[in-house]
């Protein structure tokens, strides 16, 4: 073994340098096959920089290209806030789909809340002609649901690893009906198919699944 | 199918998921350093046979609204090499995954444990039955019917064989092995309540009082030290190791009539203000040492069962104290802090916190953050910590393969574990900076009492790692 010459401690495995005091040990000569040292050499990983980088590079393009188009078209399409919320939203659904990335049916969920949120508030930005609650909250809630009952049948999930989202995916599905009941829609139609689709969801996954539901949520409510 | 089994996570194993982060995973890890390199065939095996033993380790960690749970699991681990830093993290949310490892490396076995499921005696209890497992596998032939070390060590007769064997058959319920060690505490009080209701009146203690009093005013009105340094560049930690002999360091503690542990800390103490840059007129070093209450509080649950002590130094005009006046300071108040009354005491009111009616309703989002701000206002009275899991032993058979054991655990500041076997003595210093300038200091101080120190450490830096690639 090395013996390093400053702090006189010997030191395993194959250094240059002593890792303690930084003094060369490179003159002392030695077999490092024989001494391989307790640790092995792990490379850097550096995923999630990678991932900051990436979107702040994306970020920054968009926001440029806005102005060059701007620069360009001698009247203002839509106004800078617009693509400042967009590029929020990007990096708002990157964020839940890492964090979610276990749980597919979990972070359907979550992305359903999160779209018809920001489509609700653009709406209400826009002087508010009811189109995110008679069109995209509706075509949100359907499209979430049969991606999720697709997301089932493709990735193996326990039952009970996705029982309680589906449900409140299905619940969720109701809120259309509602807005339809009280007369704030302009168009029927997507709430009604938002309705019947999440009824079918609801009562097959009780029918199929009561048990199983019950028994999660008394686990998951207990005090 | 049958009922799957789950049991609440305490607020004592909690404060550990609110804790974790990226540079401390709350992980730690404890390593054995056999003669050859590792046959992970028989290391699997072993690990099957000692996993059956242990329900606990069975666990998943999961989410309620109130609380976290634990629950039984159907998963089988398997042995990995090595190719992870030290102490990666174990649990991660939404996946359900076994809050333990075992991995391989070269001739070491290390078992990575997540501290929400058991603390350093409990997995210690697990790693002694899986390397005298594999021990038995892999050097002492196994008898043909398969049937090794358990019967060998009840037809050995000795008496911590037995009280293993004990211990292990208790291990295998899972409701009962997940169990909090607290709520075990708490049952059995309220059992010898019932039989001996007028037996203890609870008397005031005006020496507990007066420490309780104290362990709140250190944190007021003192600047405490605490250390800064270089990030390392993925957050892995920095870890090394010092293999010592056991003997010559606790000749060397009896020379100021303490113990090893207060001797080391005291050193550690000397170390870190001599590598402390600008030093002010009046410098408080902290360190946060825990004890292990099952030898307070007879325990066989593997769950986390042990409170902190909090020590303190305050430097004064720059006068540097000596060695023998830390270690009486240091040994005055670990003893203070020890004492079967004031731990008493602790343990009471953790068990109030767990049956706060109040607590148990909060939800567990909002658990979480209270946590992590005592966590976090806590941290800020923290200069060092370290953690003794004292002395390993196995099987006199299993004893001779094993060449060392190491202990250490993730580290939010610079941190020292250590543990014996035999006569080696290892201290293993874990912390998330690069710089190494307490641990040199630690050694020089060693080796200057002509004590022969080993020095392993693993490479975080770009430059050390390219060095070594190149």
């Amino acid at each position: 073994m090395k013996q390093c010459i400053q702090c006189h401690a010997k030191v395993k495995g194959d250094w240059d340098l002593c890792p303690l005091c930084q003094v060369s040990l490179a003159e002392q000569k030695e077999n490092a096959e024989e001494n391989p040292g307790p640790f092995p050499v792990i490379p850097l990983r550096f995923n999630r920089e990678k991932v900051t980088k990436l979107l702040s590079l994306v970020s920054v393009l968009v926001i440029l290209t806005y102005f060059v188009i701007q620069w360009f078209w001698s009247f203002q399409i839509f106004g800078l806030d617009y693509v400042l919320y967009g590029i929020m939203s990007m990096w708002m659904v990157v964020l839940i789909i890492i964090r979610k990335r276990r749980n597919i049916t979990k972070g359907i969920v979550y992305l359903i809340i999160f779209l018809s949120v920001i489509s609700l508030y653009f709406d209400y930005l826009n002087g508010w002609s009811a189109w995110s609650i008679t069109y995209s909250i509706p075509i949100i809630c359907t499209s979430a649901l049969i991606a999720m009952f697709l997301a089932i049948q493709v990735v193996r999930l326990d039952t009970k690893d996705y029982i309680l989202y589906l449900q409140a995916a299905a619940l969720l599905g109701f809120i259309p009906l509602v807005f339809l009941l009280l007369g704030w829609t302009t168009h029927p139609l997507p709430s009604w198919i938002s309705f019947l689709i999440s009824t079918i969801m609801f009562w097959s996954v009780i029918v199929l699944h009561g048990k199983e539901i019950l028994k999660t949520l008394r686990k998951i409510v207990d005090v | 199918m049958e009922k799957q089994k789950w049991v609440r996570l305490d607020n004592a194993s909690n404060i550990f998921l609110a804790a974790k982060n990226d540079v401390d995973t709350k992980v730690f890890r404890l390593s054995a350093e056999l003669e050859d390199a590792i046959n992970p065939r028989h290391l699997q095996r072993a690990l099957d046979r000692v996993y059956e033993q242990y329900a606990l380790y069975h666990s998943v960690l999961r989410r309620g609204i109130f609380w976290y749970y634990l629950e039984e699991s159907e998963l089988k681990p398997v042995v990995r090499r090595e190719t992870k830093p030290p102490c990666a993290p174990i649990y991660h949310f939404d996946r359900k995954e076994l809050l333990f490892r075992v991995l391989y490396h070269k001739n070491r076995v290390h078992l990575e444990v997540f501290h929400a499921l058991s603390d350093g005696t409990g997995a210690l209890w697990f790693f002694e039955d899986l390397i005298s497992e594999y021990v038995s596998f892999n050097y002492l032939k196994p008898n043909k019917t398969g049937k090794s070390s358990d019967q060998k060590r009840i037809t050995n007769q000795s008496e911590d064989s037995f009280a293993r064997y004990f211990r292990k058959s208790r291990q295998k319920n899972f409701t009962k092995a997940a169990l909090s060690a607290l709520e075990k505490v708490y049952l059995d009080r309220e059992v010898s309540k019932e039989i001996n209701t007028n037996k203890l009146e609870p008397h005031a203690d005006d020496t507990t009082n007066e420490l309780e009093s104290n362990r709140g005013k250190n944190k007021k009105n003192q600047h405490i030290y605490r250390i800064k340094g270089t990030r390392t560049p993925d957050n892995r930690m920095r870890v090394i190791e010092l293999e010592l002999s056991l003997k010559k360091i606790i000749e060397l503690a009896k020379q100021y009539n303490v113990s090893l542990t207060v001797y080391l800390i005291a050193l550690y103490i000397v170390a870190i203000y001599r590598t402390k840059e600008e030093k002010k007129s009046k410098t408080t070093v902290t360190i946060s040492v825990p004890v292990n209450l099952r030898q307070f509080f007879p325990s066989n649950s593997a769950r986390n069962f042990f409170t902190t002590t909090h020590l303190a130094i305050t430097f004064e005009n720059e006068r540097e104290l000596d060695l023998i006046e830390i270690c009486q300071v240091i040994s005055r108040q670990l003893k203070a802090q020890t004492s079967r009354e004031y731990l008493e005491k602790r343990v009471d009111r953790f068990i109030s916190f767990e049956l706060n009616p109040f607590i148990r309703v909060t939800v567990r989002p909002l658990k979480d953050l209270i946590l992590k701000v005592i966590n976090l206002s806590n941290n800020r009275n923290v200069t060092v910590a370290m953690s003794n899991l004292g002395k390993v032993s196995f099987p006199s058979e299993v004893t001779s393969y094993v060449q060392g054991i190491y202990f250490h655990t993730s580290a939010i500041r610079p941190q020292f574990c250590m543990v014996s076997h035999e006569d080696c003595l290892t201290l293993s210093f874990t912390t998330p900076f690069i710089e190494t300038d307490i641990q040199k200091k630690f050694v020089e101080l060693l080796t200057e009492q002509s004590i022969e120190v080993i020095v392993g450490t693993n490479r975080v830096t770009k430059e050390e790692l390219e060095r070594k690639i190149k």
